[in-house]
């Protein structure tokens, strides 16, 4: 993974120092709160409803051991022995002491991590394919753009005072997992006829009060390309995205409002004014980034050792129906043989989606160590993954997770769910997403049925800025306030992938305590017209919302 | 000072990374008269009313942007033009920074840009580096303790009107 060189280490220190500096003057009486406020944010620290939230990045998701034994030590020592895993594959912690924040960020550079532009109406961390450098489908590997991505946007003086947030995502396997489609700026990395290195650029995708599919502004851009063509980008949404209205002044309602010819005419207008400046990427850049990114020292493997794998796991599955439960839904196939990609399970029954104990963070650290080249990922639906390990190992690695709660055969199921903080620490909310979370957990408590329901990502959010991403999910629950009363109104249908889309509205808001039925009532239809190998998003697309509705209002 | 303070005018000017005593420019509002001498800044509609006008004055006049103002309708005129100046009224919007680099990166504009309204120390060293070159410092801001407010990272990640570069170009040059 990337390691720092002396520049990255000396500006994330003097970042420190500017912060540490900032949160003096505001406890001296210099700045005042109001003052601080923007400040703080651009270093990820937000007020929450009982207490600061400060929002620490993890480029891409990707992490070594090192730097997960930092996150649990920060959770130790500042916060309350948890941290939460977010959809954009940061983490957050929720109860943080202002006067601290400056030493946990120092403690973060010592393990060549920030909370830099984590928030705020600047570029946020650039997420990514969580499989990346290992999936099956990869083209190309994306993590060496998201690099260049986040050197480029860290702290850049034109573009730390947007209108709104900007976020961008890079792809390049042949299935979107990075949801390029969603951000507002997506790149999927390809190669075009003549076997030249290149993006196709999407813009305006968003999720938030008014969700929009991304267009493409370029179909192909060759890569030295990247930093200059974002900026192009950048510099129009800068100077002309809305700011009067926070509601209007995301990226998206610019590229609508223009037209994606007009945004893509004035888009190209500034590019070619700067594509030849020292913007422009060479090769050799390229080459020593990607060097961050090879391919660790895999055993090599041979038709004898594959068979003798294969007879091992059969072995095990046969003889431990809980392996083999964990084996189905945890493990996913890897691009070399005699390996495994392994999803830690952050959605063990009870505990809020996505949060982790410090001794859970040290031992996922510690066992990505022992099994997985010392490297972790996290993923877009609050998981971890262990990328790298061998099949030999799985039995061993299987009981070591089951120990500490690790293990949940639940991934991709109804219960590996996405969740926001919701009310019980978001002061944006409008209802809590954790007790909804709790309550579906609790009617699909039985693992067959689980299965039987099989693929099913439902996504919920405590308001409409959608962290939880609702609009994406097969089924999306959106937390809305009535009178002080917390309502959920349901869609379904939606996507992240390739196939994306935006869910629909069932009908009217659901009680609290009723939205596991009408979740129950909405997997039942599913069971009765599914035919063979449906998945839930696919009975839905084949016989309309109609159904649905009768079921859950009739 | 007196005299010339109009109800734009701010605290301390801040030129070269120092504090200056003289300040004699005024900043005329859009409704108010021009005084007859000294030195004025005039906002952009005033300068293209009356630009022919306004260049046979003895003293200088500078012409203001506001946020929502193009950078590219002063293009023409730039070689006539000692100074231009930002106003910022918001500090959280960012226009500001475009407008001076397109300025400088786009136009070539060699005078002075100089920043009035809400400017504040944690803003100096971005607009610094986006090719701002005089500072009118709001009134509460307290000018001394504004001068740490530059210079405060010594690495640069991306080129801008200043002499940051792109760090994978340097990096070409010393790996
Ligand atoms: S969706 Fe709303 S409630 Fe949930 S974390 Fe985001 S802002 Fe908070």
């Amino acid at each position: 993974m990337y390691q720092y060189d002396e520049f990255d280490h000396t500006l994330v220190k003097e970042r420190v120092a500017e912060f540490r500096d900032q949160v003096e003057r505001h406890l001296n009486g210099e700045l005042s709160a109001e003052q601080l406020m923007p400040l703080r944010l651009r270093n990820g620290l937000y007020m929450q409803v009982h207490a600061h939230m400060l929002r620490v990045a993890i480029p891409y998701g990707l992490l070594s051991s090192k730097q997960m034994h930092m996150l649990a030590h920060i959770a130790r020592k500042y916060d309350r022995d948890y941290g939460h895993f977010t959809t954009r594959q940061n983490i957050q912690y929720n109860w943080p002491e202002l006067k601290d924040v400056p030493d946990i960020l120092e403690d973060l550079a010592r393990a060549e991590m920030h909370a830099i532009q984590t928030s705020g109406n600047c570029i946020r961390n650039t997420s990514s394919d969580q499989y990346a450098g290992v999936a099956v489908d990869e083209l190309q590997d994306p993590r060496l753009y998201c690099e260049m991505i986040r050197q480029w946007s860290t702290l850049h003086p034109e573009f730390y005072w947007l209108p709104r947030k900007f976020k961008v995502a890079v792809t390049g396997a042949e299935n979107d997992r990075a949801a390029v489609l969603f951000h507002d700026i997506g790149l999927r990395v390809l190669q075009n006829a003549k076997g030249q290195l290149g993006l196709q650029v999407l813009v305006g995708g968003g999720m938030g009060r008014t969700p929009v599919i991304g267009k493409v502004i370029r179909e192909f851009l060759p890569r030295e390309h990247l930093l200059s063509y974002c900026e192009a980008i950048l510099r129009i949404y800068n100077m002309y995205g809305n700011r009067d209205n926070k509601y209007k002044a995301r990226i998206k309602i610019l590229v609508n409002s223009l037209g994606i010819d007009e945004f893509r005419r004035q888009v190209e207008a500034e590019w070619e004014q700067i594509k030849d400046s020292d913007l422009l990427l060479q090769d050799a850049d390229f080459e020593r980034m990607q060097s961050y990114f090879s391919s660790p020292d895999y055993v090599k493997s041979t038709a004898d050792s594959n068979l003798i794998n294969q007879g091992r796991i059969e072995k095990w599955r046969s003889l431990d129906t809980r392996f083999a439960q964990w084996y189905d839904n945890n493990t996913v196939e890897h691009k070399v043989d005699g390996y495994r990609i392994v999803v830690v399970s952050l959605k063990a029954p009870g505990v809020p989606p996505g949060d982790a104990s410090a001794d859970q963070m040290d031992h996922i650290a510690d066992l990505a160590e022992r099994y997985s080249f010392g490297e972790l990922r996290v993923t877009h639906d609050q998981n971890i993954i262990f990328a790298d390990v061998e099949e030999a190992e799985l039995l061993e690695l299987w009981k070591e997770m089951d120990a500490q709660a690790l293990a949940t055969p639940n991934i991709g199921t109804l219960n590996d769910m996405i969740c926001c903080p919701g009310l019980d620490f978001c002061s944006l909310a409008n209802a809590g997403s954790i007790p909804i979370a709790k309550q579906i957990n609790e009617r699909f408590d039985s693992l067959d049925e689980l299965y039987d329901i099989g693929e099913l990502k439902v996504k919920m959010s405590g308001c409409m800025n959608a962290c939880g991403h609702h609009h994406a999910g097969h089924i999306g629950i959106l937390g809305v306030d009535k009178k002080g009363i917390e309502w959920y109104q349901l869609t379904l249908g939606g996507s992240a992938e390739d196939d994306a889309a935006i869910g629909d509205r069932l009908g009217k808001a659901i009680a609290k305590e009723k939205v596991s039925d009408a979740i129950d009532k909405l997997v039942s239809v599913y069971l009765e017209n599914r035919q063979t190998d449906e998945r839930f998003l696919d009975t839905y697309r084949r016989i309309g919302i109609k159904p649905y509705q009768e079921e859950v209002y009739g | 000072m007196d005299k010339l303070s109009s109800k734009l005018s701010g605290g301390a000017l801040v030129i070269d990374r120092k504090i200056v005593a003289e300040n004699d420019w005024v900043h005329v509002a859009t409704e108010d008269e021009i005084p007859s001498s000294g030195n004025v800044s005039i906002d952009l509609s005033r300068w293209q009313a009356n630009k022919d006008e306004l260049l046979t004055r003895e003293s200088q006049v500078a012409v203001r942007l506001d946020a929502s103002d193009e950078p590219s309708k002063l293009q023409d005129d730039l070689g006539n033009i000692p100074m231009i100046v930002l106003h910022i009224t918001n500090y959280v919007d960012g226009r500001c920074y475009t407008q001076a680099f397109w300025l400088r990166e786009r136009y070539g504009y060699a005078g002075d840009i100089r920043v009035i309204g809400e400017v504040y120390r944690d803003q100096l060293n971005f607009l610094e580096r986006v090719g701002v070159t005089q500072f009118e410092l709001a009134k509460d801001q307290d000018p001394q303790d504004a001068m740490n407010g530059f210079g405060e990272f010594t690495v640069l990640y991306q080129p801008s009107a200043d002499e940051g570069q792109n760090i994978f170009s340097r990096r070409r040059v010393i790996h």
